[in-house]
C-alpha cells in the first residue's frame, strides 16, 4: 500500500520542482527541474501499483523530453537569455493553488468523493490486449483504429515540421514546393559553422550572430 | 493463438480514405508536377469524397467496432468540411496573382488538416475523437504560418503554444472521464454514467469540465478566445477561411458529439457553458463594433457565431445535432464567401481597412453585391439562409428551455446589424476614395455565385435540406 510519508515527500518534490520549473529565470535550470518533477511524478506511478506508466514516464517525459528540451536550449542558443517574468508565473501559481484548495473544499462539502470507485489495477500485458485487441478476444472495443491513425498524426508533425523549417532556403516562386527543394545547397556554406579552429578565428563572431546571418541569408 | 479479423469496413471510411490519399499524393507530387496541378488535384480529390458521402447517405456503415461510424452526422458534417475546403482550395489560386504565393504543400497540408476534421465528426471513441482533433490542429498550426512573414509566423507560433496547452487540457479531461467510466466509446460512457454502480460522478464532472475548456478554445468561445483576432489576422486569408469554417465546423462536430452523446448526464458542465455562451455572444459581438479591420471583423463576427452554434450543444441533440449542422452549412457558405472576397481585394494578407471599401458597389458590382449578401446573411437578414440557421438554432434552445441565452443572442444579434451594414453602406453610399486592386479570376467568381445562391437557397426553402437532416437525429 501507499507509505503516506512517501507519498507527502514525492508530492512536495513533484510541486516544489515544478513551481521552480515556472518561475526560474534561467532556462537551463527551468528544463531540468521540469526533468525531475516528471522522474518524481514516475516515482508516483510505481508507488501507486502502475509499473508500467512509471517506466514509461521515466523512459520518454523523464528521459527523452528534457533532453531533446536542453538540446534545443543549447541549439539555439537560448540559455544565455534571461526570462523576465518570475513575478506573473508567482502569481499564476498562487491563483492555480487557491483554485484547488477551493475545489477540493467545494468537493468535500458536496459530500462526493474524488476517489475514484469500482477501478481495477491491470498488469501491462492486459494493457496491451485491452488497446489492441479485438471486440472478440477482449469483449471491449479495440482501439485498434487509433493506433492505425496515429501514424497520420505522425505524418502530418514531420511534413509540417519539414514545410516550416526548410522554407527559409531558396523556393522558386509558384512553380515548385519546399519539399522538392531538399536536394539543393541552402546557403553555399555561408551557415555553416567553422570546421577548423583556423576558421573560426577568421570569423570570430560567427556563433554569436548565427541568428542574424541567418536572417540576412534568407533576405 | 486464432487470428481474429478485426472488423474493417473500407466502404463506410471512403470519403475519409480518399481525402486522405488525395493528401498523400499532394505531399510527393510537387516534386514533378506544377502549383496548379496540385491545386486541380486536390480540388478532384474532394469532389470524389463529396461524391462518396452523398453516396453514403443514409447508410449508416460503421468501422472498427463502432469506432468510426458513417451516420448522418459524420456524413452530414463531412459535406461542410469538404466544401469549405474546396472554397479554400479555389480561392487560393487567386493569391498568385498578389504575388504571395501557396507552395504546394499548401494543398497537402490542407488535405491532412480535412482529413483530421472528417475523423473528428466521424469518430465515436475518445482516442479516435482525440486524434483527429490532433490532426487537423496540427495542420492548421502548420498552415497559419504558412506566410513567410513576420506577423504569419507570430500567428502560427502563437496558435501552437496555446493550442497546445488546449490540447493538453483536453487530454487530461478525457483522462478523468477515462479514469470514471472505464470507457472510450461515446455510447458506453454514456451507458456507465447511468449504471446504478456508477460512483465517480465528481470526476467525471471535473473531466466533463475540463473537456468543455478544450472544445471552447478549438470553437473559440469567450474567454478561451484570445487568440482569435491575432490568429485570423495574421494567417494568410485563405487559411483564415478554412479555419474560421471546416476547423468551426469539426469542432463543433466533436463538441456536439461528446457532450451531446457521452457527458449529457453528467451533471456541472451545463452552467459554466451557458455562461461561456453569454460571454462569448456579449464579447464577440461588442468587440466586432470597433474594429476598423475588414479581416479582424470577420474574425471576432466568428468569435460571436460561436456563441450562437454554442446554444446547439445546450439543446437536446435529436434537435441540437440537426440545427447546429444546418447552421454551420450555412455559416460555412457565407462566412468563406466573405473571406473569398476579402481575399481577392487585398493587396497582401493584412486584409483591408472597411473605410476603403466605399465606392465599391459602382466600380465591382459583382464582388460588392456578393459581400453584401454574405454580410446580410451573417447578420441574420430574414430571406437569407443565416436567418433560418439562426431561428432553428434559437427554437432548439428555447425548446429546452433556455430562453435567457435565446433573449440574449437575439439582442447581440440586433448589435452585429451595425457592425455587417457599415461595410453595406460604405460600399453603396460612399463615393470611392481608394482603389482596391481585385484578383479574382474567373473560378473565383464562379464560387462567389454558388455561395451566394447556396445562402439563398438554404434561406428560401429550408425544407428540402432540412428535411434531409432530420435523419441526423437518432
Amino acid at each position: 500500500m501507499v507509505n503516506p510519508v512517501f507519498f507527502y515527500l514525492i508530492s512536495l518534490a513533484i510541486i516544489s520542482t515544478a513551481i521552480y520549473a515556472v518561475s526560474s529565470s534561467k532556462l537551463l535550470n527551468a528544463a531540468l527541474a521540469l526533468a525531475l518533477s516528471f522522474f518524481s511524478i514516475g516515482m508516483l506511478y510505481f508507488m501507486l501499483g502502475a509499473p508500467f506508466l512509471g517506466m514509461l514516464q521515466f523512459l520518454i517525459n523523464a528521459g527523452a523530453i528534457p533532453i531533446v528540451t536542453v538540446f534545443i536550449i543549447f541549439m539555439t542558443q537560448s540559455r544565455v537569455l534571461k526570462l523576465k517574468s518570475p513575478a506573473t508565473a508567482v502569481a499564476a501559481i498562487g491563483a492555480m493553488v487557491m483554485l484547488a484548495i477551493g475545489f477540493v473544499l467545494y468537493i468535500s462539502r458536496s459530500g462526493s468523493s474524488l476517489n475514484a470507485q469500482n477501478v481495477t489495477p491491470v498488469s501491462a500485458a492486459m494493457l496491451g490486449e485491452k488497446l489492441l485487441g479485438s471486440a472478440e478476444t477482449t469483449g471491449k472495443v479495440g482501439t485498434l483504429f487509433a493506433f492505425e491513425i496515429a501514424s497520420i498524426l505522425l505524418l502530418v508533425a514531420m511534413v509540417g515540421a519539414i514545410i516550416l523549417t526548410k522554407r527559409e532556403g531558396e523556393t522558386i516562386k509558384g512553380n515548385v514546393g519546399v519539399l522538392s527543394e531538399v536536394e539543393k545547397s541552402v546557403t553555399q556554406g555561408e551557415l555553416e559553422t567553422p570546421a577548423r579552429a583556423a576558421d573560426a578565428v577568421a570569423r570570430p563572431a560567427a556563433d554569436a550572430v548565427i541568428p542574424e546571418a541567418r536572417e540576412k541569408v534568407v533576405a | 493463438m486464432n487470428f481474429v479479423a478485426p472488423d474493417v469496413n473500407y466502404y463506410s471510411m471512403l470519403p475519409f480514405i480518399t481525402v486522405l490519399l488525395t493528401a498523400v499524393f499532394a505531399t510527393i507530387l510537387p516534386f514533378y508536377v506544377s502549383r496548379k496541378a496540385i491545386a486541380g488535384l486536390s480540388a478532384v480529390g474532394l469532389l470524389v469524397a463529396l461524391a462518396a458521402s452523398i453516396g453514403l447517405w443514409n447508410t449508416n456503415l460503421s468501422s472498427f467496432y463502432g469506432a468510426y461510424r458513417s451516420d448522418n452526422f459524420a456524413l452530414g458534417f463531412g459535406i461542410v468540411l469538404i466544401v469549405g475546403a474546396l472554397i479554400a482550395v479555389i480561392s487560393s489560386v487567386d493569391v498568385a496573382k498578389r504575388g504571395g504565393t501557396m507552395q504546394a504543400e499548401f494543398f497537402a497540408i490542407l488535405l491532412y488538416a480535412v482529413s483530421g476534421t472528417m475523423l473528428l465528426a466521424s469518430a465515436h471513441d475518445l482516442i479516435v475523437l482525440l486524434i483527429g482533433f490532433e490532426v487537423m490542429s496540427l495542420g492548421v498550426y502548420v498552415l497559419s504560418s504558412f506566410q513567410e512573414t513576420a506577423k504569419s509566423e507570430e500567428a502560427g507560433m502563437k496558435y501552437f503554444l496555446l493550442g497546445g496547452f488546449a490540447s493538453a487540457i483536453l487530454i487530461f479531461g478525457i483522462a478523468l472521464v477515462f479514469g470514471a467510466t472505464g470507457k472510450f466509446g461515446l455510447e458506453a460512457i454514456n451507458t456507465a454514467v447511468l449504471s446504478p454502480e456508477f460512483k465517480n460522478s465528481s470526476i467525471a464532472a471535473v473531466g466533463a469540465l475540463f473537456i468543455l475548456i478544450g472544445f471552447g478554445f478549438k470553437v473559440a468561445m469567450a474567454p478561451f478566445h484570445q487568440w482569435t483576432p491575432d490568429v485570423y489576422t495574421g494567417a494568410p486569408t485563405v487559411v483564415t477561411q478554412f479555419m474560421s469554417v471546416a476547423v468551426k465546423a469539426a469542432a463543433f462536430a466533436g463538441f456536439l458529439h461528446i457532450f451531446g452523446l457521452a457527458l449529457q448526464n453528467v451533471s456541472g458542465w451545463q452552467t459554466p457553458l451557458q455562461f461561456l455562451i453569454a460571454l462569448t455572444l456579449m464579447i464577440g459581438n461588442l468587440a466586432a463594433l470597433r474594429q476598423s479591420n475588414l479581416k479582424r471583423m470577420l474574425a471576432y463576427s466568428s468569435v460571436a457565431h460561436a456563441g450562437y452554434v454554442g446554444l446547439a450543444v445546450l439543446a437536446s441533440p435529436s434537435q441540437g445535432f440537426s440545427s447546429a449542422l444546418y447552421y454551420l452549412g450555412i455559416y460555412t457558405l457565407m462566412n468563406a464567401g466573405a473571406f473569398a472576397v476579402l481575399n481577392v481585394l487585398s493587396k497582401d494578407d493584412d486584409g483591408l481597412e472597411i473605410e476603403s471599401l466605399a465606392g465599391l458597389g459602382s466600380s465591382k458590382p459583382l464582388l460588392a453585391a456578393t459581400l453584401t449578401f454574405f454580410l446580410l446573411s451573417l447578420a441574420g437578414i430574414p430571406p437569407l439562409g443565416g436567418f433560418i440557421g439562426k431561428y432553428l438554432i434559437f427554437s432548439a434552445a428555447a425548446s429546452s428551455g433556455y430562453y435567457g441565452l435565446v433573449i440574449l443572442a437575439a439582442l447581440t444579434s440586433a448589435v452585429s446589424l451595425a457592425y455587417y451594414l457599415r461595410p453595406i453602406g460604405l460600399m453603396y453610399f460612399r463615393p470611392r476614395v481608394t482603389v482596391l486592386p481585385d484578383f479574382s479570376g474567373r473560378s473565383t467568381r464562379v464560387l462567389l455565385v454558388v455561395c451566394a445562391a447556396g445562402v439563398l437557397i438554404l434561406g428560401l426553402v429550408p425544407n428540402a435540406v432540412y428535411g434531409l437532416l432530420e435523419l441526423v437525429k437518432k
